[in-house]
């Protein structure tokens, strides 16, 4: 690991799965802040430091990831952070952006976010 | 016709002449006396344009007599003709009173001038409550006679046209109409309506309709009730997998490493059954299978997938090669998905401890060819519905470990949603073999030797 602290976002409304994912990627040596909808993470985005990627689900009450994807898209602030999404229905994926099919292995989620370093 | 008889006209001169020359044949001593007085030959002549007279008479009676006859026989005949078209006309009137088909008159105003029985009896009304009222109380919709109407007046011929008819008992009638207009001299008579009663088969239709659309609104539930399961079970799946997966890496007490291995490997056919459960609902919902193309070599992927099936069954022998270029464009991970169904279900229906064979060839300038070969026949009976969903399988071992019966089925759906074609050839010496014809829909490389991604017609 190096000395330079990584964050991530990582949104998801299962709060099991947020858990789980913030303690893997915390042993990893990562920051993680989660979220449980698209509002939440928007509101979360400016108070932490900026994330390197982030990680999102679709389908969640409140604001979906895909309208969190249009948000950030349209904002100068986030319009550049990386994004992956973690879905169980990938065929809502906006475009361009990386899709992990539910449920991700946990390897294959450190790799992918591993090479967006 | 008079009642005399014929010879009742012959003419007076005629009668004078006939009577002169029967005298002249009859009478001798008058007739004697008469020539000793005057010239013989006068008496002669006379005596024979009597008789020629006579003859002429005689042939003049004969011919009206034949005349008579000949007048005789037309009466006769006319009073036939008369009889057979009072017959006709009586044959006709109960055709079309007493017909099964129910037929009505209405004239220019919308009145209904006539109606038979089968129509009455229809309806229910007796004939003085039904003939000389306006047609229009009879319809349930006054659009519909209103509109049949003004059509007839146009002198349309309508054919079947479909209506409701008020019953006398309150009930509704469906009934077919067809009717024309009977006119003379351009001028409306009346029409010629003809009601056919569809009742029993509007309810038939109506009962069948109702029994389909509750079928439908079933399947849709059921599909949408799997897909939302599907999709609500993988949630807490992935927090299974994430949990057990971190479990497995951080922990050093080798104890655990059979337990989280158990839970993984059981998260993950789980989560291959809802992959599949969530595939089947898209397409049965009419979805199908949604692509993603990209360019890639089938090579890379094809060692990945052999790879994890090894992991997962290390006590099988699985062989892969492939040949020639296999660069493609297509769905790189529904062609991953493919690859893994078709070698898992190899593996799994294969004869124990045989070898499994995958191979890949990529000499064909327009297709990949992929191969997987087992040993061990498929059934016959099997054969024509091992692409059908849920299919039954005789094997109950193989069901139990092969999960839902859909991989096959979602694997035909993923090569025709590419473009391709899937088969199989089964024996019981060969083994069973399922080769797949893949459209490469593939660019040429770059200068770099990168692929060039051209976009497919209909792709996404």
């Amino acid at each position: 690991m190096s000395g330079t602290a990584r964050h991530i976002l990582i949104v998801d409304d299962e709060v099991d799965l947020l858990e789980a994912l913030r303690d893997a990627f915390s042993d990893e040596g990562y920051v993680v802040t989660t979220a449980v909808n698209g509002r939440d993470a928007l509101e979360k985005l400016p108070t932490m430091a900026r994330p390197c990627v982030v990680i999102l689900d679709l389908l969640m009450p409140v604001m979906t990831g895909n309208e969190l994807v249009a948000e950030m898209r349209a904002d100068p602030r986030y319009s550049d952070i990386p994004l992956i999404v973690s879905t169980s229905d990938p065929s809502r994926s906006p475009p361009g952006v990386p899709v992990m099919r539910k449920p991700v292995k946990l390897n294959a989620m450190f790799q992918a976010v591993g090479r967006l370093f | 016709m008079c009642g005399y008889h014929l010879d009742r006209f012959a003419a007076d001169a005629d009668a004078d002449d006939l009577d002169a020359s029967r005298s002249a044949r009859t009478g001798g001593a008058q007739a004697e006396g008469s020539f000793r007085n005057g010239d013989a030959d006068a008496g002669l002549r006379e005596l024979s344009r009597l008789q020629e007279r006579e003859r002429a008479l005689e042939t003049e009676l004969a011919a009206r007599k034949g005349l008579e006859e000949t007048l005789r026989q037309s009466l006769r005949d006319l009073e036939e003709s008369r009889d057979a078209l009072a017959q006709s006309e009586e044959d006709l009137r109960d055709f079309v009173e007493n017909a099964a088909e129910s037929l009505h008159w209405v004239g220019p105003d919308g009145s209904i001038l006539w109606a038979n029985k089968a129509e009455l009896d229809l309806l229910g009304y007796a004939r003085t409550e039904y003939v000389g009222h306006s047609i229009v109380e009879f319809h349930a919709d006054r659009p519909s006679i209103e509109d049949i109407l003004s059509r007839l007046a146009r002198y349309e011929t309508l054919r079947d046209y479909e209506a409701r008819l008020k019953c006398k008992d309150g009930s509704i009638k469906f009934v077919l109409i067809s009717s024309n207009v009977r006119s003379k001299d351009g001028k409306f008579i009346h029409t010629r309506c003809f009601t056919r009663d569809i009742t029993e088969r509007r309810a038939l239709e109506h009962e069948r309709e109702q029994l389909l659309a509750s079928l439908q609104r079933s399947v849709r539930f059921s599909e949408m009730f799997l897909g939302i399961l599907g999709h609500d079970l993988r949630n807490p799946l992935a927090a299974i997998v994430a949990s057990a997966s971190h479990i497995r890496r951080r922990s050093r007490d080798e104890s655990l490493a059979g337990p989280t291995g158990r839970i993984l490997s059981s998260a993950e056919r789980m989560g291959r059954m809802i992959n599949q459960l969530l595939d089947f609902t898209q397409i049965r919902l009419g979805a199908g299978i949604r692509l993603t193309r990209q360019a890639f070599d089938l090579r890379p992927l094809l060692d990945i997938v052999i790879g994890e099936i090894r992991t997962m069954h290390p006590g099988c022998d699985i062989v892969s090669r492939c040949t020639g270029d296999t660069a493609c464009f297509a769905d790189e991970d529904r062609v991953a998905q493919l690859i893994s169904n078709l070698t898992g279900n190899a593996v799994h229906h294969g004869v124990p401890g045989s070898t499994v064979d995958v191979r890949i060839d990529g000499t064909n300038r327009l297709f990949l060819l992929l191969e997987f070969h087992n040993q061990g026949a498929v059934p016959p009976d099997m054969l024509p519905l091992l692409f059908e969903p849920f299919h039954e399988n005789a094997d109950k071992r193989t069901v139990a470990s092969s999960g839902l019966g859909l991989g096959l089925y979602i694997s035909k759906q993923i090569v025709l949603a590419h473009g391709g074609s899937i088969d199989v050839v089964t024996t019981a010496a060969g083994g069973t073999r399922v080769l797949v014809v893949l459209p490469r829909q593939w660019g040429a490389r770059d200068e770099h030797g990168s692929f060039l991604a051209i976009p497919v017609e209909g792709a996404p």
